[in-house]
């Protein structure tokens, strides 16, 4: 895992992007890899097919030449001396124009050339071909030269148990050699297709990507400079059309955030700051009136007083609206009874009621667990039932319900107030957001009870809604995942 | 990343130099190559193919009691210092007596030299006339004749299979030395009609450049491989030779020939013109000059033959 601090963020804004090594780029590997496999193919296919056309030739060529040489050693074997004046015998076996035949004595001199032209009659032939003939070996070879297509056997020719001389048989078959040649040309002509289909692929393909690669490059390169305007086109149905449509939603979502925090830091500067002014107003009037009354000085200071309570509720729930987002606080919630902290929430709250003439009327059910801390879910149904108290007026009655449903916890507030205007529902958990501004200050309020609330819930994996009743007054919805019964040993389960 | 450059470059240049420095050592030190004399040996056969003889080098120096050319027949019976090779030289093989007179070296070796099989003396003789060849031996007045052939005598007695002189030409040792090859050559054919000639191109075999005119010619009058009847002659005519002498060519055929003679003057034109249009087209001469078996003829179904017939372009075809 990658973490990054705030120093190298910072950093990392003002450091230019890595340029690109040619070698190692994306494009380059891909290219290359194309490069390397077409290079294979090409030489599979100008060696195996043609190795093995080959390969048939010779074997066919082979067997012939095979069986037309034993033809003749065993008629030469029929003579217990090979010399030259025997070898008119030859003459039924006149070869082919293209073949050469020449009979060796035991010498290894040549005795009979069926190439007048080119006769090597008394040459003495010692190459490793009669060598290994004139031991009783057969030997067979050949040569392919551009159209030509050489072979020659030499076969022992035996008298009896001894060898009185070799059979030299040569053949020279330029229309197979035009035919290997032919099977190479065209194998050559398909290499370079398949090369020319290769490029033709991969090259529009490479290019592609290093362009898709670009974009994102450069919309990232803007967005670390703070830049997250940026819209790609999402058209396309590749993987690149997804990165671009997620590149999209993340722009969206850090530029909200962006404008949340600045609000945030607008509306807290705002909140603090008018408490501070008061502050500042009333100690200024006390040190600029040297003959103020007693009375008068100790209404200010009193009013200082509440001034500095304000200012510590609203940094108090700044911190605890800090702490709730800390997602790493999910790692320690526990199976937790909803109804024992409904019922202490009320129990606690109780005396404010009275203190507002009010009436609390829980309906707890049982069973309704979920996966939180005592503490956040605490937070929750205090904050809620407090709102409920204050605003509900004199007289007026508080309802509070607790139940499970399809796998759900329902943590609901009624309240007989005079409900929220239908413009500020959609911002009522927006942080310092007050329906009735006057009147939240005078009941104390920081305008972040309920933006802790929704962050809570949030955290918990849960939803909250605020709505007006048809009956008047207003309904808190809190719906929490009911947690499965196997994670027992909750944090508190109400004993 | 610069770092490994430079060490790689570093080691490069280090083989570099030290590759200098060992061949100006091997330069300064080896003596000269001209000391060296090569001997030839037969290699050890473990495989069908493959050189059959392989030459060892070594320094010998004559001494006034003897000759070079001695000195390496000696060393060449004693046998080979590598271990790939062998001697082909029967044990015992001892030289009874040595002399040259011109360019012949005589040899008596004793009888256990006749010991050996025939084609293992076969290849002492090769490895004899391989090392022994170009030698040239000092005398007290000069240089004695380059050694080119030999003559070999067993015990005073005359070698059992070959009582002539010898020289390196008479062996061959390429296992592949008979190899033909092709040249593709543009013959002319009469056409059916008697009226013109037809141009084909042939490839035709050969296994030496003086081969061309007797093959050119032999497909000719025997026709193609594929197409044999584009033979113009009777089946039994042979070429007896072919050969180009101060521009003119001269043919000498079988008697053979003269089998279609009676056939008509325009047919007989095309055969002779075939012949001559053909063989003046592959060799730097105007004209073909026409013996049956060493004679001269005096005409050919009407045409005159006495005197050489000389290309006519006019009679092939899109000429």
């Amino acid at each position: 895992m990658v973490t990054i601090t705030r120093s190298d963020t910072r950093s990392g804004q003002n450091q230019a992007l890595k340029k690109l090594h040619f070698f190692s780029a994306f494009v380059t590997k891909l290219n290359g890899l194309a490069l390397i496999f077409a290079a294979v193919l090409v030489v599979i296919l100008n060696t195996v097919p043609i190795y093995q056309a080959q390969n048939i030739a010779f074997r066919a060529r082979e067997k012939s030449m095979r069986e037309h040489a034993e033809s003749i050693a065993q008629m030469l074997g029929w003579l217990e001396r090979l010399s030259i004046e025997e070898m008119p015998l030859l003459a039924r076996f006149a070869p082919l124009p293209a073949e050469r035949l020449i009979v060796l004595d035991e010498n290894g001199q040549v005795i009979y050339d069926s190439v007048t032209s080119d006769s090597r009659i008394h040459t003495r032939m010692l190459s490793s071909e009669t060598a290994a003939a004139i031991r009783g070996n057969v030997h067979f070879s050949y040569q392919y030269r551009e159209t030509d297509f050489y072979s020659q056997i030499t076969m022992p020719v035996r008298y009896k148990d001894t060898i009185t001389g070799v059979v030299f048989l040569s053949y020279l078959d330029s229309e197979l050699g035009t035919q290997l040649q032919w099977v190479r040309h065209t194998f050559a002509v398909i290499s370079c297709f398949v090369i020319l289909l290769f490029a033709g692929f991969t090259v529009p393909l490479s290019i592609h990507f290093a362009r898709q690669m670009k974009i994102i490059r450069n919309t990232f390169s803007m967005m670390a400079k703070g830049n997250y305007l940026i819209r790609l086109d999402e058209t396309g149905f590749d993987e690149f059309a997804t990165l671009r449509q997620e590149l999209n939603r993340l722009n969206i979502a850090l530029a909200n955030t962006e404008e949340m925090r600045r609000r945030f830091v607008s509306d807290a500067s705002h909140e603090l700051k008018t408490p501070l002014a008061s502050v500042k107003l009333l100690s200024d009037s006390i040190l600029q009136t040297p003959d103020m009354r007693q009375e008068d000085i100790h209404e200010f200071l009193t009013d200082i007083n509440n001034e500095i309570d304000r200012l510590t509720r609203i940094s108090g729930r700044l911190l605890q609206i800090s702490t709730l987002e800390d997602k790493t606080l999910q790692q320690s919630y526990r199976r937790t009874d909803a109804k024992a902290v409904a019922e202490n929430v009320c129990r606690m709250l109780t005396s404010l009621a009275k203190a507002s003439q009010c009436t609390i009327r829980p309906e707890l059910a049982e069973d309704c667990f979920v996966r939180a801390s005592f503490d956040i879910l605490y937070q929750i149904f205090y904050n809620l039932v407090e709102n409920s108290i204050k605003y509900s007026g004199h007289n007026k009655e508080v309802r509070i319900f607790l139940y499970t449903r399809e796998e759900k916890v329902y943590f609901i507030v009624d309240d007989d107030g005079e409900g929220i205007p239908e413009s500020d529902l959609e911002r009522i958990f927006d942080r310092f957001y007050r329906v009735d501004k006057a009147r939240a200050r005078s009941t104390g309020g920081t305008g972040l009870g309920l933006s802790i609330v929704a962050t809570a819930v949030q955290n918990c994996g849960g939803t909250v809604k605020a709505e007006n009743r048809s009956s008047g007054g207003s309904r808190f919805t809190v719906i929490f995942p009911l947690a499965p019964a196997e994670e027992e040993g909750g944090e508190f389960d109400g004993d | 990343m610069a770092i490994k450059n430079r060490i790689l470059w570093l080691i490069i240049m280090g083989l570099l130099a030290f590759g200098a420095i060992l061949t100006a050592l091997l330069v300064i030190l080896l003596p000269d190559s001209e000391n060296f004399q090569s001997l030839w040996f037969v290699r050890k056969m473990d495989k069908q193919s493959g050189d059959l003889f392989g030459q060892e080098k070594r320094i010998i120096t004559p001494t006034p009691d003897s000759r070079l050319s001695y000195l390496l027949l000696t060393n060449l019976i004693a046998g080979p210092q590598s271990s790939e090779l062998v001697t082909p030289f029967p044990s015992g093989t001892k030289v009874l007596s040595y002399r040259q007179e011109g360019q012949t070296v005589y040899i008596d070796f004793s009888a256990d030299y006749g010991k050996a099989d025939p084609f293992t003396l076969s290849l002492a003789e090769y490895c004899l006339a391989a090392t022994l060849t170009g030698v040239v031996d000092e005398k007290e007045n000069g240089n004695m004749d380059k050694i080119l052939y030999f003559h070999i005598t067993i015990g005073g007695n005359p070698h059992p299979y070959y009582s002539n002189t010898f020289s390196l030409s008479d062996f061959l040792t390429d296992g592949f030395g008979l190899i033909p090859f092709t040249r593709t050559a543009t013959l002319y054919y009469p056409h059916p009609n008697n009226l013109y000639l037809v141009p084909r191109q042939e490839q035709l075999m050969l296994y030496s450049e003086n081969d061309l005119l007797t093959s050119a010619l032999d497909t000719l009058l025997h026709g193609p491989a594929d197409v044999p009847s584009l033979a113009i002659a009777p089946p039994d005519t042979t070429v007896l030779f072919a050969g180009v002498a101060d521009g003119v060519i001269t043919v000498n055929l079988s008697r053979a020939f003269l089998d279609y003679a009676n056939s008509g003057m325009s047919q007989a034109r095309m055969m002779l013109y075939s012949i001559v249009n053909t063989l003046t087209g592959l060799v730097s001469a105007d004209s073909v000059r026409f013996l049956i078996e060493g004679e001269v003829i005096s005409s050919y179904g009407g045409i005159p033959l006495l005197e050489p017939l000389s290309r006519d372009a006019s009679l092939i075809f899109g000429a």
